[in-house]
């Protein structure tokens, strides 16, 4: 079974991508340290579009013109504004920022549960297989009736998690 | 009084509006229970933690819950002396008289 | 076609669709549903829906309800029957109805679009029968309709998108899902519905299943056995392992509700790929008995998007649709949605389960 089989074999048994399956939507280094850009961790053909006329900027199209078409994002053409982040059903959609140049990176995700987070409280941050992995600031939380009861978070983090993180737990 | 502890007061996306709902009272095996009117007996019930509403008729086991829609009958309690009512569609009302069915409902006739 | 009388028999996603579109061309259309209110599963669905974006993609489904239920009401021939239970169709085309707890009565129509949804299955496991032991669409029921947590530490059986979302759905609700278990050696639902329970802490097993419930001493769900299965699917001793908790949701597929086309009468085939039985249906949904329809998950399991498409081809079809150019036109654009939103690997196996059902004109 070839490298690639077997992490496609992985992530059906599990439900956790791992970096082949992220290899064509991660951004650059240097893309990552220009500002906030999101990340499509969207990799199977479901027929679903509403990430393309979410984008204001239309960095968003899908492969083939198809509603299966899995999401590309034209990196230069996002500007970070997580406006597709509430948008996305499959909550896939990830913002990450690294040009802070302060060791510290700041990653926008869709939560939806409760507590709800509080600007300037630490929460626990989750990788994508749900393991406490460090501690983050919340900086931003936006929940209003365009996200349509999901609160589009903003985390602060040491920037060694930036790839990593994919979902916060708030503490009582 | 029977409180509702299984009642979700907090919820991230929707609001149940449990104030805005008029409280009925009703008793379940003679011990006194409240409820929201017009809303299943059994969401009553499993609200305040009753899980167990009636016995089977050979093996004498526990049954309650399932499907929430009225077809499997496994929910079947006396109601008002009517056995074999579906409790998961059966909508509360004030002083209804609710008791766990044992075997086969039995009809009062007359 | 004017004055056409239709009923409609259930009040979900395609049930509601094909109303309004019959009511558009005219007929007086009755829209008969079981329980309190219209929208089928929809209103239980708290969460967003994919397909396309001019079509409520990206809506949660509790307000694609609340928008199809307000344009029923707002149109005139469009009469509504709740908590009305229709208990028989026999071959004059009348429908026997049981409305309420008590009173019967006797409806018939023109057209019939049959559009009754699906039940859930269950599987066979120890102590599969002891309270606390639910199906998903009751403990959405329970939780998303009336407010009540079914219960604090669940085990999932299934993953399956039922599966995947209802987890999830007892997290925002408050409850704790301690594993999922699915028998099939992978995930059956979108990987994105797994990875958001994945990243929140839900361990997900595949190549496992639920060997049996414990009963604690109240008679109800105290914990739960499960086993890995080999590549054969055969249990493999020794490798079960116990898990403390107080509720198991099944999320182990669905069957659609065909009573009453067998009783109509319509030719019904055996289509594993969409459910179990199934009625022939041709293009439109007409069934082997001419002027009675299916669509939604009644002809097939599918999902909420494809069953509102398919009731309005039926309700356009069954309301003279045939001979309208713009009506065709707009039965042309439904089922080339339909295509789209079948074209990716789920939707091989409802083509391959369609190619069964369908019958085409020619034979």
């Amino acid at each position: 079974m070839s490298n690639d089989d077997k992490a496609k074999r992985a992530k059906e048994q599990t439900g956790v991508l791992g970096e082949a399956d992220l290899r064509n939507s991660v951004p650059t280094e240097e893309r990552l340290r220009s500002g906030p850009v999101a990340v499509f961790e969207c990799i199977e053909p479901i027929p679903c579009n509403p990430c393309e006329s979410a984008c204001p900027n239309n960095a968003v199209t899908l492969e083939g013109g198809l509603v299966t078409g899995i999401p590309k994002l034209d990196d230069e053409k996002c500007s970070g504004c997580s406006l597709c982040i509430s948008k996305c059903p499959g909550r896939a959609i990830f913002v990450l920022d690294k040009s802070f140049g302060n060791g510290l990176c700041r990653i926008t995700l869709p939560y939806e549960l409760l507590p709800n987070p509080v600007v300037g409280s630490e929460v626990t941050a989750l990788d994508r297989e749900g393991r406490d992995v460090a501690k983050a600031k919340v900086m931003k939380v936006v929940s209003n009736k365009f996200t349509d009861a999901t609160s589009v978070v903003t985390v602060e983090l040491p920037e060694e998690y930036c790839m990593s993180v994919r979902a916060i737990k708030v503490n009582e | 009084m029977a409180c509702s502890d299984w009642l979700i007061k907090e919820h991230p996306i929707l609001d149940f509006a449990f104030s805005t709902k008029r409280k009925v009272r009703f008793t379940f095996d003679g011990r006194k229970f409240e409820g929201f009117e017009g809303e299943p007996i059994a969401a009553a019930l499993q609200a305040a933690g009753v899980r167990v509403f009636r016995e089977s008729h050979t093996l004498k086991r526990p049954r309650g819950f399932f499907c929430a829609v009225g077809k499997c009958a496994s929910c079947s309690m006396i109601v008002d002396g009517i056995p074999n009512t579906r409790v998961c569609v059966v909508q509360l009302r004030e002083g209804m008289v609710v008791e766990t069915q044992k075997g086969v409902g039995k009809l009062r006739i007359g | 076609m004017a004055g056409l009388r239709i009923v409609v028999v259930g009040g979900g996603p395609a049930g509601l669709c094909a109303a309004l579109e019959a009511a558009k061309n005219g007929a007086r259309v009755t829209v008969i549903d079981d329980g309190p209110r219209l929208g089928g599963q929809l209103i239980k669905q708290t969460h967003s829906f994919f397909g396309f974006q001019e079509f409520h993609a990206g809506t949660r489904g509790i307000n694609i309800a609340k928008k199809l239920v307000k344009d029923i009401e707002s149109v005139n021939n469009i009469k509504v029957m709740t908590n009305t239970t229709v208990t028989g169709f026999y071959e004059d085309k009348t429908l026997t109805l049981l409305e309420g707890e008590s009173r019967f009565s006797k409806i018939t129509a023109d057209k019939f679009i049959i559009s009754t949804g699906a039940s859930e299955n269950m599987f066979e496991f120890g102590n599969n029968d002891l309270p606390g032991v639910y199906g998903a669409g009751a403990v959405q029921t329970l939780m998303n309709l009336y407010g009540v947590l079914p219960g604090r530490e669940f085990l999932m059986v299934g993953s399956g998108n039922v599966g995947l979302i209802v987890s999830y759905q007892l997290m925002q609700a408050g409850a704790k899902v301690k594993t999922l278990v699915e028998a099939a050696p992978r995930i059956g639902g979108y990987l994105v519905h797994a990875s958001k329970i994945r990243r929140l802490g839900v361990e997900i097993l595949t190549g496992h299943t639920l060997k049996r419930a414990l009963k604690g001493d109240d008679g109800t769900v105290c914990g739960a056995e499960i086993v890995a299965l080999d590549e054969n699917w055969n249990p493999i001793k020794g490798s079960e392992r116990t898990i403390d908790v107080d509720t198991i949701c099944l999320a182990t597929g669905l069957t659609p509700l065909v009573e009453l086309l067998w009783q109509a009468g319509c030719e019904m085939k055996y289509v594993p790929e969409l459910g179990g039985h199934v009625p022939a249906r041709n293009e439109y949904g007409e069934t082997t008995l001419k002027g009675v329809y299916v669509a939604g998950d009644a002809a097939g399991i599918e999902e909420a998007t494809s069953a509102m498409i398919a009731g309005m081809i039926a309700g356009i079809h069954a309301s003279g649709g045939a001979e309208d150019t713009a009506k065709k036109e707009a039965i042309s654009h439904c089922k080339e949605l339909l295509k789209g939103l079948r074209s990716g690997p789920a939707g091989k196996k409802i083509e391959a389960g369609l190619e069964k059902a369908v019958i085409s004109e020619k034979e």
